[in-house]
């Protein structure tokens, strides 16, 4: 029992240049820009609905009626606003943690409107966890100006990255677990899926939404779907494998994008954070690819050029 | 305390907190959600063949019927929002109904399908397997329901 409990500490405290955290950093804080920036008109058209319809959920539970439109727009705004300076880790020790809380605020208020989405979950927990972290120590506007601490390899640049990796695990296993409760044999022998396809599909039909033609060519033919609602489950249950080694990561991660993929292709339903692959980044050492991705960079660019000296000689 | 304590210590406890609490809600009773904490029940409980849908349709001349779009009926690209305010609309009562028709009908008065001259709040119960029996990419044209049930009419907008 100490002995796992010693193999966990150490890969728990195991250090981590500031490298890292800071390229999840950037990833995960685009990934965000863009969402805000792209999602600002329907999000200001959602704030602006009759109060009649206002349902809220998780923190904006506080409230027992909407807030001025002007402020939640105005909170809209802000969000957009420190997501930049999130991304390029400007003031990141007040940017930071503002942007995470800020967030939570405004994806949470758009959720509370009678339908509680699940697109952004993962997003802005893994933006909460982050926000905490040494996470612009590199690679930001706060070390080119000084105002950081070290640059080198730190137990305080790993630890983060980790309660990231579990936290992307920890809500698959909870998806995957969700469907074994609630859906059981029925989710094993591909029912389950089959029906739930049927019906979204249904209500898309019938209410005008964008369909994916796939979901009628599909539906007819019962068999496809055994082995789609046990794969489903054999993929999220197993989420805890991708900690394991580096090939059961890149395996487990393949199968979840494909999985989205399947789900984009299906039923329409685009969860883009997975799918931009920026959910599964701190599950990765993302310096080394990004090291690999420059080297092949510079290779197809070609040799260095001669210097001038050397031309003219 | 060194620093690597007092690392071990902060972390271990951060952890123990934001873990916890994206476990939570595993005891959260069967049918609650919540953001950013979830069980993602979204694709989990199995759904029935028979399923009903409330709606807000086009009717035209001729009493063929044609669906809108969920901007026209919820106010938003998102159907879950339109499936919700039509949903909540109808348990409301036969008045709320008229007045949810009424509503869309004057959102409609820019972009009213041709040749729609009135409007049905309706829930439609369809075997939702048979609907898209077909091998053809979209849907059965004028799939009939299995029930209809008409909650309000109003005239829509010349």
């Amino acid at each position: 029992m100490s002995a796992l409990l010693d193999r966990i500490d150490g890969w728990w405290l195991r250090p981590a240049p500031a490298l890292r955290p800071a390229i999840v950093r950037i990833l995960v804080g685009a990934y965000c820009m863009v969402l805000v920036g792209a999602r600002s008109v329907q999000d200001i058209a959602i704030v602006e609905m009759a109060p009649s319809r206002f349902d809220p959920v998780g923190i904006v539970g506080v409230l027992s009626r909407p807030i001025d439109s002007g402020l939640a727009i105005a909170a809209i705004v802000a969000t957009a606003a420190l997501s930049i300076a999130f991304t390029v880790g400007y003031r990141y020790r007040f940017t930071g943690p503002a942007f995470a809380l800020l967030l939570l605020w405004v994806t949470t208020y758009r959720n509370s409107w009678g339908h509680v989405a699940h697109g952004d979950n993962l997003a802005v927990l893994h933006v909460l966890a982050i926000s905490i972290a040494p996470a612009a120590d590199a690679l930001s506007l706060d070390a080119r100006a000084g105002r950081t601490r070290s640059t080198g390899w730190s137990a305080g640049y790993g630890w983060p990255l980790r309660l990231m990796a579990l936290t992307t695990v920890l809500t698959y296993l909870l998806a995957g677990w969700a469907k074994i409760r609630y859906g059981g044999e029925a989710w094993l022998g591909g029912e389950a899926v089959r029906l739930q396809i049927a019906y979204d599909a249904l209500r898309k039909a019938r209410l005008g939404g964008t369909q994916s033609g796939l979901a009628a060519l599909l539906l007819p033919h019962a068999w496809v779907f055994a082995p789609a609602g046990l794969g489903t489950i054999i993929v999220e249950c197993g989420a805890p494998l991708a900690l394991l080694n580096r090939k059961l990561r890149v395996a487990w991660t393949l199968s979840m994008w494909l999985l989205h993929v399947g789900i984009a292709g299906i039923m329409a339903i685009s969860f883009t954070y997975p799918l931009s692959l920026v959910a599964f980044s701190p599950l990765y050492r993302v310096e080394r690819i990004a090291a690999r991705i420059r080297r092949r960079w510079r290779r197809r660019k070609g040799p260095p050029r001669p210097s001038t000296d050397q031309e003219t000689a | 305390m060194d620093r690597r304590q007092r690392v071990r210590t902060t972390s271990y406890g951060v952890a123990i907190a934001f873990l916890g609490a994206v476990a939570y809600p595993c005891w959260w009773p069967h049918g609650t959600d919540s953001f950013p904490l979830s069980t993602f029940p979204m694709f989990a409980k199995p759904r029935p063949v028979r399923a009903s849908v409330s709606t807000v349709l086009g009717v035209d001349a001729d009493g063929r019927r044609t669906t809108l779009s969920p901007n026209i009926i919820g106010g938003s690209q998102w159907v879950n929002l339109s499936v919700r305010r039509v949903n909540t609309t109808i348990r409301k009562g036969r008045r709320a109904s008229e007045k949810l028709c009424h509503d869309i009908a004057a959102r409609m008065e820019d972009a009213a399908p041709p040749g729609v001259v009135q409007l049905e709040v309706v829930t439609e119960t369809f075997d939702s397997l048979e609907y898209f029996d077909t091998t053809q990419a979209q849907p059965k044209a004028g799939a009939k329901p299995l029930k209809r049930r008409v909650h309000a009419v109003c005239p829509s907008p010349k």
